[in-house]
């Protein structure tokens, strides 16, 4: 099984049929997805929290498996004990101290997770991005010293959180390096940007990126990935709720 | 009380050992509160309270627990039992907790006709509360899921204990509860709802300012999604007396609650959100019908106005506003007006003790 880790998916796409060095667009995706897609993963890390308050840091530890199920669980902070499971197109919140379970749909998942930068629809979507997005290739640049494919991306279907994207891939490590996310009437909501990579089993991983809403005043969050395990056996009830409230 | 505590701290400490790789976190809250009331044709009465909150959790990969105890700054100190459970798998798809816990059942945040633990409505709570529902109780849980997100869950309500004498002893039998529920999520492409329904018996009512009925308590509870723009919950329930089981006496047991919650998110961080909760209950004569509105504007992530008014059928209301304001990490102040609206002969009514108020509250949240 496919899956994808919400931070390592902040950019997403699907192919239109352009060629660039011998690679179609499609082709290009792929290899990018190959970088962000894993039978399963453990990731221990940091969201860092820059705004006008000054700097708040945030450990978690996730799992993931396939593109569909995640469990995150902020294990400092105010938050701590806080957790987040998301499966089956469902996505719940469990507060330790009211022992509540609470499902979030709708607009509700616009929300902001840790009063950061990052919402929780930017971890919802069961749906490949390659199944909800146009692309198109639109020319090369370079992005912190990296040779990189500028790709703009257009939604073929509604409701979806950012319905235009442009990403910049890294045409060596095959790697989104920064994307922009744009509402329909084409504002700018939120830039993703990748700051240090890291190599685990083969793949390239973002271990240090950060993410800006532009409707936030002087706000940006920083995730950092500590510790990376890929391809590891998870017991079969990791995203259930039983878990969830454990 | 401290002597109980000690009881279930030594608990505490002797259970989390037997789990290996364990992981020990503390936490605190700090809360001062100075509260300035009017009382009528007298002084304003100030109120100083000042709580602190300690808690310590274990987490091993198979047990965990948790230890929160409340400080009340008073002559004598006040020291009350928040949690103190013990939890531990039983294979992957099981657990059982035991301790002093909260047992969180039925949809809702202020009406819940679904909470047959704790009671359906808390219309002598303090609007001004972090959590509106945070009660605890002794507890034996057994906890099973099948599915990722449906479960069981079949529960034990024993006595409390009471330290009396100088002796630790079970408060009485006739006050315990028993019961389980069924929680299930069905496949969002059909109706997405969640469904949750059980069954609760309870001995005597425990909790006299809460409606916690005697006798068999069943209920439904529903949550959904009004095609993504608002979430929507419910909770329906009935008692069965069991020296009158007749349809005629259960009818009159009927307890409907029912919520909206919506959020927009603006620009520059601003966000607003509405939750509009009613609950029904025909047990009381007349028939008790009160409603719940909570609004919550926050302009730039950095403070947040609050407004929330419970409403009685009676005609009478009790309204607090104010402003919650973020001041470091951690920690936040909150001015806050109270004031009851109504005749001096109802539920909230002016002209009587407390009626109105302003509250500063400051507080530390350390973890």
């Amino acid at each position: 099984m496919k899956k994808r880790h919400w931070f390592l998916s902040l950019a997403f796409l699907f192919p239109a049929g352009i060629w660039a060095q011998g690679l179609s667009v499609p082709q290009i995706l792929e290899r990018v997805e190959s970088n962000q897609v894993f039978s399963t993963a453990r990731l221990e890390g940091v969201v860092v929290v820059n705004d006008e308050w000054g700097r708040r840091e945030t450990a978690f530890r996730s799992y993931s498996q396939g593109r569909e199920r995640s469990l995150v669980e902020f294990t400092s902070g105010e938050s701590q004990g806080q957790r987040i499971l998301r499966t089956r197109g469902d996505l719940y919140l469990y507060f330790p101290e009211a022992a509540e379970v609470v499902r979030l749909q709708g607009a509700a998942l616009s929300e902001s997770i840790l009063d950061s930068d990052v919402s929780y629809e930017d971890i919802g979507g069961d749906k490949g991005l390659n199944q909800r997005y146009t692309g198109e290739l639109v020319g090369s640049e370079v992005v912190d010293g990296r040779d990189c494919w500028v790709i703009r991306l257009t939604t073929r279907e509604r409701g979806v959180a950012y319905p235009r994207q442009e990403i910049w891939v890294d045409k060596e490590l095959f790697l989104t390096r920064f994307a922009k996310y744009y509402a329909l009437s084409g504002r700018l909501l939120k830039e993703f940007r990748v700051l240090e990579v890291m190599m685990v089993s083969g793949r390239t991983l973002p271990s240090r990126s950060i993410i800006q809403d532009k409707l936030r005043r002087n706000s940006s969050t920083e995730i950092r990935l500590n510790k990376v395990e890929l391809d590891l056996r998870l017991p079969a009830t990791t995203f259930s709720l039983g878990n969830l409230t454990w | 009380m401290v002597r109980s505590l000690f009881c279930f701290a030594s608990l505490f400490l002797f259970l989390v050992p037997l789990a290996g790789q364990v992981r020990l976190k503390p936490e605190g809250r700090l809360n001062l509160t100075y509260g300035l009331f009017r009382v009528p044709d007298a002084d304003p009465n100030l109120v100083p309270l000042l709580t602190a909150d300690l808690g310590l959790s274990a987490v091993s990969p198979e047990v965990r627990s948790e230890l929160q105890v409340r400080f009340l700054a008073s002559e004598p100190t006040q020291v009350n039992l928040l949690r103190a459970w013990v939890r531990a798998r039983l294979g992957e798809e099981a657990r059982f907790t035991a301790g002093w816990a909260r047992v969180s059942w039925g949809q809702g945040i202020f009406f819940n006709s679904g909470d047959v633990v704790y009671g359906s409505n808390f219309l002598n709570r303090d609007l001004s509360a972090t959590e509106i529902r945070d009660e605890a109780s002794l507890v034996l849980a057994y906890y099973q899921d099948f599915g990722e997100l449906s479960f069981f869950e079949v529960v034990a309500l024993p006595p409390a204990l009471v330290w009396k004498a100088g002796k630790l002893s079970a408060g009485e039998w006739d006050s315990a509860a028993a019961g389980g529920r069924l929680v299930v999520t069905l496949p969002e492409d059909w109706t997405g709802l969640r469904w949750e329904t059980g069954y609760l018996f309870r001995g005597e009512i425990s909790q006299p300012q809460a409606l916690v009925e005697r006798g068999h308590n069943l209920y439904l509870a529903l949550q959904g999604s009004l095609w993504g723009l608002a979430n929507l919950y419910g909770s329906a329930r009935l008692v069965l007396d069991p020296r009158d089981l007749s349809w005629d006496k259960t009818k009159n047991t009927l307890s409907l609650s029912g919520g909206v919650f919506r959020i927009w998110n603006m620009d520059e961080g601003a966000s607003f959100s509405f939750r509009l909760e009613g609950l029904l209950e025909t047990i009381i004569h007349p028939p008790l019908l009160s409603g719940y509105l909570e609004l919550n504007f926050t302009p730039d992530g950095k403070g947040s106005f609050l407004g929330r008014a419970l409403f009685h059928s009676d005609t009478s209301a009790n309204l607090l506003l104010g402003w919650v304001q973020k001041m470091y990490q951690g920690l936040s102040a909150q001015l806050l007006v109270q004031a009851q609206l109504g005749e001096p002969s109802d539920v909230f009514g002016s002209n009587r003790p407390n009626d109105m108020g302003v509250l500063l509250v400051i507080e530390y949240l350390l973890r």
